[in-house]
């Protein structure tokens, strides 16, 4: 298995396990606003970068043509849905409450979408660079 | 999509003195994975890359990579 891949199953895992543990205390305790304290768990998605440093201190190729691909193709699967989201995140008020309507945002509310912003970017790269690996690419 | 570029690299690297796959990715430079990749026939190198693979099995590109329509 590649460091890429590596990488990106941990981070799947990290993004796994907050899931589940913040959807768990939340039913076990209802979801206040202490229990988006659990969302920090998401802290640890930035231990991914050392994995392979160990490899990369031995000067060993991390990545090649081919991951490299892979990462490209990844980050634009990614983009594409994080601005399909942000379109409809936009448009959603519009539609649901008109244009001459004020909303009230609650401060965890708003912390909550820019949170998922990214939980929805680094869940959709990591799981292309793994369907990709696993699947197989033909190059460009 | 039927991968139309077929390679003949763990033969060629057999008979190169059962050269490893990790001996092979070090000369090529290229990590062990993208050679077990080409082996499997999930990935086509770039053109770079296949010269260079070529030259590590000290064989001509057509000997080691060819195109079945």
């Amino acid at each position: 298995m590649s460091v890429q891949e590596k990488q990106a199953w941990f981070i799947l895992a990290v993004l796994g396990v907050t899931g589940l543990v913040y959807g768990s205390l939340g039913l076990a305790v209802g979801f206040h606003t202490w229990t988006l304290g659990t969302l920090g768990l998401l802290g640890f998605v930035g231990v991914a970068p050392l994995i392979g440093l160990r490899d990369r201190r031995r000067g060993k190729i991390l990545y090649d043509e081919r991951d490299l691909s892979i990462q490209r193709r990844a980050g634009n699967a990614a983009l594409g849905i994080l601005w399909l989201a942000f379109v409809a995140g936009m448009m959603a008020p519009f539609f649901l409450k008109g244009p001459e309507a004020t909303i009230t945002v609650p401060v965890t509310g708003l912390a909550l979408v820019v949170c998922g912003a990214g939980v929805l970017f680094y869940a959709v790269h990591s799981l292309a660079i793994v369907i990709q690996y696993r699947t197989g690419r033909h190059g460009e | 999509m039927a991968n139309e570029i077929l390679n003949h690299i763990r033969r060629l690297r057999f008979e190169q003195g059962e050269m490893t796959q990790e001996e092979l990715a070090r000369r090529a430079g290229v990590t062990r994975q993208t050679i077990i990749a080409l082996e499997a026939g999930r990935y086509s190198p770039s053109l770079l890359l296949a010269f260079r693979i070529s030259r590590a099995l000290h064989a001509p590109v057509e000997r080691v990579f060819e195109h079945q329509p």
